[in-house]
């Protein structure tokens, strides 16, 4: 169901939902965008191109208690059943969610994603200007994409929403309030949808990174690809699919927090072997992950066009240019790896 | 000056005296630029020079196990100096391509903190230097004046809000390492936040482990970092790191009378010691 709603009576909604809810939201914390509970709803960015951090923090957080441990016993966390509510985020980042539950809910439960994962509903906000590093449409989602979302806003660009529900939850959220839209109403959503998608000008082939990826395994190719790269991490903590994270215990708490493939620690064994000893080899894992392993282990690309490791990289290396460049080859000769 | 900086690398390349040219290109037919390696004469058009060149290339001198050519800017120079200071290269196995620069401007279009207090503006090491055709006007004076400044605003503030300050600062921090990983002087094969046994560093973004980390960073650096501020301009979430440095750097000055970066056959204070100094426990 499609509704129209103003934007004071989107804000008494967000207030009404604060009885009920944490909100989260996109906020202006010292020149950055960040998503972050709040109390008040005139701090809610409307219009902002995308946060520094994608939403996958409050699902795997940056650091998290798994548990205590105090005179050799365990006091488990018990989750917090707090309801919340996602507020704005854009269509990529909800998105990603739906790949990260390939990682964290398929296979093996982990408990600690999944609970945030039932507790919060997801609110999204339609893109109306994405910027040049986005490229959301190559990866089957798009600046109006409800897919992962509970209810989606769109900004009809004179302070009215279009906001249509996704779930029954959201259904449930927006029950109400507002009127029905009419055929005029969806006419200009449409016509919004379509100005956003015509600016994304760059399309990219995903299925021929895979191909590439796989016969250039062994490509010498990568050996001046890496040259640029610093292996910092930014690129990958700021990715709303990279979910590699490691453990450690910090005073008397079980700590997970982020990893990144991009450290030298990171393949490194106890026995001092380190399988990816070089920069090549950690460069390539983290385009063979996403667009090679990933695709063959459940059938998608992991990534969602969201384009923060093109803003971010501290020394602009445009991963699309990487992909782009491996040469086409008919099989990997192997040999290096 | 682009014309100039390709004739000088193809000529580089020609005579053998380097096998790669570090320097700039564009990005992806944007303004901004990203860090290029040139190996054969006829990829020298792929070099630029103008205020989108942010980057300090002598990053990569470390990297590097063939001889090569670095374009560098008068900050970037110093890291030079201090690298090899510290033996971490041989000054014949690189080949010092310094530009004058005025000023350099960030990703938003504002010229960088670091070039309004700028002192270097032509490299003060180089075995090749491409002159600019309108050099800066500022006077040395002028500059000097503002340095001082923006130290000593913080300086003048009480402990416990400079401490607030800086926790609200180390609480922003993801521990992405960007900071490290940019810096030229930051080259020791293993970090202290990677050894575990003894774990000196909490490994997590935790304000505790970030507090230590951040703090360490700065102090592995007093008396070496030469102010190129690269940490502070790569740091995602925006932590002014070199309010850091540029205090250690003026500790350093005030204690030692020592301004890193300006001269190879100096030793750095901090590897240095003396017979006459006056702290028993040096000698």
């Amino acid at each position: 169901m499609k509704r129209l709603l103003k934007k004071d009576e989107l804000e008494k909604m967000v207030a009404d939902l604060m009885e009920n809810y944490d909100v989260i939201a996109p906020v202006l914390k010292e020149e950055l965008i960040a998503f972050q509970p709040i109390t008040r709803t005139d701090q809610i960015l409307w219009d902002y191109p995308n946060s520094l951090k994608p939403v996958k923090e409050f699902f795997l957080p940056p650091r998290e208690v798994l548990f205590r441990f105090k005179q050799g016993k365990a006091e488990p966390m018990s989750p917090a059943p707090k309801k919340r509510l996602i507020w704005g985020s854009r269509p990529c980042d909800a998105r990603s969610l739906l790949l990260l539950d390939k990682v964290f809910l398929d296979e093996t439960k982990d408990i600690y994603y999944f609970e945030k994962r039932e507790n919060t509903l997801l609110i999204g906000l339609s893109c109306s200007d994405p910027q040049e590093s986005c490229f959301c449409t190559s990866f089957g989602s798009g600046p109006h994409s409800k897919e992962g979302l509970d209810l989606l806003m769109t900004h009809l660009k004179d302070g009215t929403f279009v906001v249509e529900s996704n779930s029954p939850r959201g259904e449930e959220l927006v029950k109400g309030r507002g009127r029905v839209v009419n055929t005029k109403d969806e006419e200009r959503q449409e016509k919004v949808k379509e100005e956003a998608e015509g600016k994304i000008e760059r399309a990219l082939q995903p299925d021929s990174f895979l191909e590439k990826l796989v016969n250039g395994f062994g490509s010498p190719y990568w050996d001046k690809a890496c040259l640029q790269c610093i292996s910092c991490g930014i690129c990958r903590y700021l990715c709303p699919t990279c979910h590699c994270f490691d453990i450690a215990d910090e005073d008397s708490e079980r700590v997970r927090f982020w990893d990144a493939c991009s450290f030298p620690n990171f393949t490194k064994m106890t026995s001092g072997e380190n399988p990816r000893h070089t920069k090549r080899e950690r460069f390539k894992q983290w385009y063979n992950h996403k667009f090679n392993y990933f695709k063959q282990n459940h059938g998608v690309f992991l990534c969602v066009g969201c384009g923060r490791c093109l803003r971010s990289c501290p020394v602009k290396i445009d991963f699309r240019e990487v992909l782009d460049r491996i040469p086409a080859q008919t099989a990997s000769p192997g040999g290096k790896g | 000056m682009v014309e100039e900086l390709r004739k000088k690398a193809e000529e580089l390349l020609r005579s053998g005296k380097v096998e790669a040219i570090i320097g700039y290109q564009r990005s992806n037919g944007s303004a901004s630029t990203t860090p290029c390696f040139i190996e054969a004469e006829d990829e020298v058009t792929r070099l630029v020079w103008d205020e989108h060149c942010v980057y300090n290339l002598t990053l990569y001198l470390k990297e590097m196990k063939k001889k090569a050519g670095v374009v560098a800017k008068g900050c970037d120079a110093k890291a030079v100096v201090a690298l090899i200071q510290e033996n971490q290269i041989e000054r014949d196995q690189v080949q010092i391509i310094g530009v004058e620069c005025e000023r350099q401007l960030d990703g938003k279009g504002r010229v960088l903190e670091k070039c309004k207090t700028c002192q270097v503006h032509i490299p003060g090491i180089y075995d090749v230097l491409i002159r600019s055709k309108t050099p800066t006007s500022k006077t040395e004076k002028e500059e000097l004046a503002e340095e001082d400044d923006a130290v000593r605003e913080l300086e003048a503030k009480p402990v416990s809000e400079r401490w607030r300050f800086w926790q609200k600062q180390f609480e922003k921090c993801i521990r992405c390492y960007a900071c490290r990983q940019i810096c030229p002087l930051c080259y020791c094969p293993e970090c202290i936040t990677e050894k575990t046994m003894p774990q000196w560093i909490l490994p997590s973004p935790s304000l505790k482990g970030n507090t230590a980390w951040n703090v360490v960073r700065a102090f592995h650096l007093a008396g070496r970092c030469v102010d190129c501020g690269e940490c502070e301009r790569v740091c995602p979430v925006g932590i002014p790191l070199r309010k850091l440095n540029k205090k250690l750097e003026k500790e350093i000055k005030t204690m030692f009378d020592y301004v890193p970066g300006l001269d190879p056959e100096k030793k750095p204070p901090l590897t240095d010691f003396r017979m006459d100094d006056p702290e028993e426990f040096v000698r």
